[in-house]
């Protein structure tokens, strides 16, 4: 999907149909919904800003740019005890375990099993080869469910 | 996996809201802020050019060339070593006097006087030579004949030339002979060329061209061995013709006996 800034409409659509997943994936990775509606704001306003010179696949550029945001952030685990109200405890479990996990695996997981990514797809976002997404999807699979498991 | 990962989003989102018209707005902030990012970039790289061709032409071409030194200074005499003493006697005489280069070489001085709204009135030159056998003061226009000369109260004898016939060019020239020997010749040329008796009036009168070249501390301005006859000028009158820029006297002085 080719996309550029003459296309008004097609633009104002892909971000409407993009930005309530975008805000998902970013709150998967910082447990915190005001930073992530920041941030999937701000992806998508480059996204947009960029679109006059044209974007090849504004999908890969839109995770790319909010991945590298989340590439050095360690999980917030206190931000997710502390905004745990209403929800259910195995909910904020599974957050909690989530975070506990290194940032590229946490994005790994993130866009192959909330997002749909294939494992090619997620190495040209993340920038890393695709035996390096498998390898990081089975340990991060494989941590998750021990920290599910002993929670 | 991916059941469990769903799982961990809340199951209320917070609203979207005007998030769409908002990420517009934000994109238009972005494009206006990398405008001005270039501009940036472009003003700070011209500055550095710039910056780079002065500090080039600053330090790696070589200074402008210096005029070169009066040529008519002989190895010994040091005249420019000689602190400048004349100019203070100018200045005691109410005159507004600067260097007008070539300001000084061996036995000769040059300065220029101005006006108190700082326009030139012409030229002072002042030049030693010496005379230990005599002077025959000279007429101008008749070689061989001396003129009688005026005695100033010092012992000085002077004689005043005065030429003003022509409006373009008026100069007042004093040669003052004192007892040992030494020759002072003032000579005040005023602005050339002007058309006009007025304006082109010599900067000195001749009765104060003449206090100034009988005054003992212009001629102790000069170095010990300032003016003393050089291989070049015998034969001929001093200030007659010069190999340097020395001054070209309107009435040539020839010692006797030079």
């Amino acid at each position: 999907m080719h996309m550029r800034s003459d296309d008004d409409e097609g633009l104002r659509r892909f971000v409407a149909d993009r930005f309530p997943r975008l805000r998902r994936s970013a709150f998967l990775m910082c447990g915190d919904w005001t930073v992530a509606d920041e941030q999937a704001r701000a992806t998508l306003a480059r996204l947009v800003a960029d679109s006059r010179r044209g974007v090849e696949d504004p999908d890969a550029y839109a995770w790319w740019d909010l991945m590298r945001a989340f590439a050095h952030r360690p999980g917030r685990r206190e931000r997710v005890f502390a905004d745990a109200n209403g929800e259910t405890p195995e909910r904020v479990l599974l957050l909690d375990a989530l975070h506990r996990l290194a940032p590229l695996c946490r994005a790994v997981l993130v866009m192959r099993h909330v997002d749909g990514f294939e494992p090619d797809e997620v190495a040209d976002v993340l920038g890393i080869a695709a035996e390096r997404v498998a390898a990081y999807e089975a340990a991060g699979v494989r941590a998750l469910r021990e920290l599910v498991t002993t929670s | 996996m991916t059941e469990v990962l769903v799982e961990a989003l809340p199951e209320r989102e917070p609203p979207v809201g005007d998030a769409v018209e908002d990420i517009f707005r934000r994109a238009e902030v972005v494009r206006r802020r990398r405008v001005r990012a270039l501009l940036a970039a472009a003003a700070l790289a011209v500055a550095g050019i710039v910056a780079v061709g002065y500090a080039c032409t600053t330090l790696l071409l070589p200074a402008a060339p210096q005029r070169a030194a009066p040529r008519h200074v002989p190895a010994g005499t040091g005249s420019t070593s000689v602190p400048d003493t004349i100019r203070p006697v100018l200045a005691a005489s109410g005159l507004r006097v600067v260097a007008r280069e070539p300001a000084r070489g061996d036995g000769w001085r040059r300065y220029r006087v101005l006006a108190p709204n700082g326009r030139s009135r012409g030229v002072i030159e002042i030049s030693a030579y010496r005379a230990p056998n005599g002077l025959c003061f000279p007429v101008r226009g008749h070689p061989g004949v001396c003129a009688r000369p005026d005695l100033a109260a010092s012992g000085v004898a002077y004689v005043r030339y005065t030429a003003d016939r022509d409006v373009n060019w008026q100069v007042n020239q004093v040669v003052a002979r004192f007892p040992d020997g030494r020759v002072i010749v003032v000579q005040a040329t005023g602005e050339r060329g002007t058309g006009s008796a007025a304006t082109g009036r010599p900067p000195l009168s001749a009765l104060v061209a003449a206090r100034i070249a009988t005054d003992p501390r212009i001629a102790a301005g000069f170095g010990e061995r300032e003016g003393e006859p050089e291989g070049e000028r015998e034969g001929e009158g001093a200030g007659d013709r010069c190999a340097a820029d020395c001054p070209v006297l309107m009435v040539p002085v020839k010692p006797a006996g030079g």
